[in-house]
């Protein structure tokens, strides 16, 4: 009977056997397509999460997407007329606004930080291919002696973050050979591939990192972002002063190389530049003079990767210029040494002058463009470069366009938060102060009072001298009656 | 490029299409292609070590093909005696010259005597124990009249430098995989349901190295660097006899699902050896392709268990001994083996250890795999004064710094879970394999495909690798 009962049952699972037919899908173009289909699955996965933003792990310093979101929203009806080049020496040591408003058009800082030569080429190519400036200005921090692609640690942690937020998908995939290797190719791609550990190790930052992101993103950004990420406040203290007279310089220039790469790069930017009919030039932007030492070996390094592209250098590291003290720099005896806001805005002014006065480049005059103005109006260094409205209630206008004594006085306000400014032609011979006879209302009556106002330790505009001091409270200056 | 890297990625789909695609259009042409591909794997490490495994390769055909041909015996031997010779000499210089040069300094040093020993500067040529046994394995098969030699030189090399074996194993017999590079064929059909198996392969040894042997790689790195008394020296030693597993296991899987997709059949290397219930059940479970090759070449030439029970423990302790010599060039490597060859020789010929009921092989597993955990102390400990330190440092207290050795407490709670999940999955495929086999490539595909995204997003989301992550294989330093 069982025997029966088995035969009987073999035959019915023979007869379904049979039923299932011959497998139509069995050649190595099935198992690809198959595959294909597993892969599509896991990127699908893996783009929801990206898009997620959890795995974003610099929410708390989204300057990598906000330069690129910046940029692609200002090209279209807002040019770019200034490129500064570089890493973080650059977004912390040239001020945009200065620049933009001293020289009267729009700069930019295209500086992501800790990447090098090779990786900034994409990046301007990449804005090169939707916008193309009058100057393109090389920091030569950049060339950081590297000979290949940065294969680990926070090198290769920097590039991500460079590279990830970038948007021209050609352009990403031309340079992905060129700054990473194999083992980074698809996690540049995916913050999911590169951040998952989270999953296990930090959900908190996930949630957080969420969260920043859809914060900063249902807000209007309304502010105008140039690239600038000014985060040293406080110049070298005493300790590290010290650390000079004993220890000496933190870095020896003799051991600063510049690789083949470094040069083939900055050759490569020259040449890029000069195809799109952009003027170009190198910068060095200083450490304090004595936080490097032998730097005019490092000079020689440097020069073999600028001097064959002919384009010009102004370095500000050698001749070094007294203006650059302490207050300058960041407290630092580590070898990455970038400046303060302080340092920042003599930098900046400095390099102004360099492109007028050296230069020499076409630049367009904005000044006069409404929406360039009203962009930048109020912006940071506004009012020590540019005249501020008769209608702006944040500014009392004392005098504009006026003489006393003989002497041209551009304008002098007084701003809501009781900053007096007093702009001068620029060759006027007054020097560092300046002292006022003004009538002013103090505690809600007329009187005469001595201001005295100091030339701007920081700003050095253009096209004027600006004076300024920061009044008390009770005071507002009605008008100008003398000065010494 | 190791098998867990996005180069090996790339680098298998392309030679696996343009194998398929392109070169599968005679014998010579495949295994040419094999040959260009495997030297090209290999390169990757350094190119340098080409001439190396050539030099095998040559030696090898050459000393088989005389051997032979060669009919007087003593002329056989003496061909047989300079392959060995060559082989193991390659292996002895490039492994164990500096360990011999500081053994014997050392000792001189206790006579106090200085012999003027110097080190040299000599790197390890990945796989090197591996080609060689490989190579090895096919002379001696040939003077054995075992099997008979290859006139292709083309596929020999391409046997010698297969990569998916090439660097780790599993060591292959000639009359296995040589035979494969030999079939003439036109065009070599590609059976879909060989190259399904070896992608399932490949998946499962990419998840289990990835996700949980990095996983434990982090939290047993962590406690031999920092050592602390208790608990966490205990998971430490309970972690690295599963990490060492998966991670080999996985290596062992990948490199069979490779060869599959190349329609080459590879030896199993694991058995779930952690089921097994006697330490002779433990050796016929793990690593299997070397046991064997010791069993082979060493065992029975040294007379097996055929000259009585003494002489055989004898020849146990001798194959253990080698066999711990040959993981590496360390003292700890010889007491590792020589404390597995006598659980051996004490628990299964001695005590004759031989579980019947459920429980009484429960407990015996528990055992085994315990006693195995401890004696691989010996295999992750760099020295023998940190292995006894190690010891000495197993216990249950500080239970609180548990979360402290690089795995916070949810990834810790991980890796237990999916540690039992696995042993929970062994066993069942220990008692129900074929049926579980067949069930799962018969169902719907949809239930096929759950485990197939499951193991692709497990690995994505929960592995260990991107930025600065460096997890080798364990056995590629061997």
């Amino acid at each position: 009977m069982s025997q029966k009962y088995r035969q009987e049952k073999n035959r019915q699972a023979q007869k379904k056997k049979r039923v299932r037919g011959p497998r139509l899908f069995t050649k190595p173009v099935h198992l690809i397509c198959r595959l294909c289909v597993l892969a599509l699955v896991a990127t699908a996965a893996v783009i929801f999460t990206d898009r997620k933003h959890c795995f974003i792990t610099d929410q708390q310093d989204p300057h990598h997407e906000r330069r690129w979101d910046a940029i692609y929203d200002l090209i279209p009806d807002f040019p770019i007329d200034i490129v500064v080049l570089g890493n973080s020496h650059v977004n912390t040591g040239i001020d945009p606004f200065a620049l933009s408003c001293t020289l009267g058009c729009t700069a930019f800082d295209l500086a992501p930080s800790g990447i090098t030569i090779a990786d900034a080429y994409y990046c301007l190519k990449e804005m090169l291919a939707i916008t193309t400036p009058r100057l393109v200005v090389v920091e030569t921090y950049l060339m950081r002696g590297t000979d290949g692609p940065i294969l680990e640690g926070e090198g290769l942690a920097d590039e991500f973050r460079s590279f990830y937020p970038r948007r021209n998908t050609l352009i990403k995939i031309e340079s992905l050979p060129v700054l990473f290797g194999v083992e980074s190719y698809l996690p540049a791609w995916s913050s999911t591939l590169r951040n998952h550990e989270l999953l296990l190790r930090n959900r908190e930052e996930m949630k957080k990192n969420r969260e920043m992101y859809e914060k900063r993103h249902s807000q209007k950004d309304d502010e105008l972002y140039l690239g600038r990420f000014a985060r040293f406040t406080s110049g070298i203290n005493d300790s590290i002063a010290r650390l000079y007279e004993t220890n000496g310089p933190a870095v020896d220039g003799g051991d600063e190389i510049v690789s083949k790469r470094d040069m083939k790069y900055a050759r490569k930017i020259v040449d890029l530049c000069r195809e799109n009919g952009v003027e170009v030039m190198f910068l060095t932007l200083p450490m304090h003079e004595k936080h490097v030492g032998n730097y005019e070996l490092w000079r020689d390094e440097q020069a073999k990767a600028i001097d064959p592209t002919g384009a010009p250098w102004y370095n500000l590291q050698m001749p070094y210029l007294p203006i650059f003290d302490y207050e300058c720099f960041e407290p630092t005896y580590g070898k990455n040494q970038h400046m303060t806001m302080q340092g920042a805005l003599k930098a900046t002014y400095r390099l102004a002058h360099y492109i007028v006065d050296e230069m020499k480049v076409d630049l367009p005059d904005r000044r006069n463009e409404s929406a360039w103005y009203a962009r930048f109006y109020g912006k940071d260094r506004f009012y020590e470069n540019l005249p501020p409205r008769i209608t702006d209630e944040k500014v009392r206008m004392i005098a504009q366009d006026a003489y006393l004594e003989g002497e041209h006085i551009i304008e002098m306000f007084q701003t809501d938060n009781n900053w007096l400014y007093l702009k001068l032609d620029r060759n006027s011979e007054r020097r560092d102060t300046v002292e006022l006879i003004s009538g002013v209302v103090m505690n809600g009556e007329n009187t005469i009072v001595r201001i005295p106002l100091f030339l701007s330790r920081w700003d050095d505009p253009i096209r004027h001298k600006i004076y300024r001091s920061h009044l008390p409270d009770n005071i507002t200056v009605e008008k100008l009656l003398d000065w010494y | 490029m190791p098998f867990n890297s996005f180069a090996f990625g790339f680098f298998l789909l392309a030679s696996g299409l343009l194998y398929w695609l392109v070169f599968n259009r005679g014998m010579r042409l495949r295994n040419l292609f094999i040959l260009v591909a495997s030297y090209f794997f290999y390169g990757s490490w350094d190119w340098r070590f080409l001439f190396l495994i050539a030099s095998i390769t040559a030696t090898d055909y050459i000393c088989g093909r005389l051997i032979h041909k060669e009919e007087s015996a003593k002329r056989r031997k003496a061909l047989l005696a300079i392959a060995v010779v060559f082989n193991l000499g390659v292996l002895f210089w490039f492994k164990y010259f500096n360990f011999f040069v500081t053994s014997a300094a050392a000792v001189l040093g206790l006579m106090g005597l200085d012999g003027g020993l110097h080190t040299l500067n000599i790197i390890l040529p990945v796989g090197i124990s591996f080609f060689t046994f490989q190579g090895l394995g096919y002379v001696i098969d040939i003077y054995r009249r075992q099997s008979e030699p290859v006139d292709d030189i083309i596929a020999f090399s391409a046997f010698i430098a297969f990569f998916p074996q090439l660097v780790a194993g599993p060591i292959e017999r000639a009359k296995d995989l040589l035979s494969q590079f030999v079939e003439d064929t036109d065009r070599k059909p590609f059976v879909y349901d060989h190259a399904r198996h070896g992608l399932l392969l490949i998946a499962i040894g990419l998840f289990k190295k990835m996700v949980i042997a990095d996983r434990l790689a982090v939290f047993v790195d962590a406690a031999y660097d920092n050592p602390v008394q208790g608990l966490p020296s205990l998971m430490a030693a309970v972690f690295f006899c599963f990490q060492l597993y998966l991670d080999f296991s996985a290596y062992s899987q990948i490199a069979v699902g490779t060869a599959e997709l190349f329609g080459f059949r590879l030896s199993t290397n694991f058995r779930r050896p952690y089921m097994a219930t006697t330490f002779r059940d433990f050796w016929s479970r793990w690593h299997i392709t070397l046991t064997s090759w010791f069993r082979d070449y060493l065992y029975i030439p040294l007379g097996g268990n055929r000259r009585g029970a003494g002489r055989a423990m004898i020849n146990t302790m001798i194959v253990f001994m080698v066999s711990g010599i040959w993981h590496g060039a360390s003292w700890n490597f010889v007491i590792w083996g020589t404390v597995n060859g006598l659980a051996l020789i004490v628990f299964d010929r001695w005590l004759k250890l031989a579980p019947r009921t459920a429980l009484q092989k429960t407990v015996s597993a528990v055992f085994v795999v315990s006693y195995w955990a401890l004696s691989l102390i010996f295999f992750r400990a760099p020295t023998f004064d940190q292995a006894i330190d190690m010891f000495g440092n197993l216990g249950f207290g500080n239970a609180e710094s548990l979360y402290s050795f690089g795995l916070p407490k949810p990834e810790f709670l991980f890796t237990v879970w999916i540690l039992v999940a696995l042993l929970v999955v062994e066993l069942a495929f220990e008692i129900w394999k074929e049926k579980l086999e067949q069930a799962f490539y018969n169902s719907l595909w949809i239930l096929r495909w759950i485990p197939y995204v499951a193991i692709v997003l497990g690995t994505v989301y929960f592995g260990i690798y991107g930025n600065g992550s460096d997890n080798n294989f364990i056995y590629f330093q061997f």
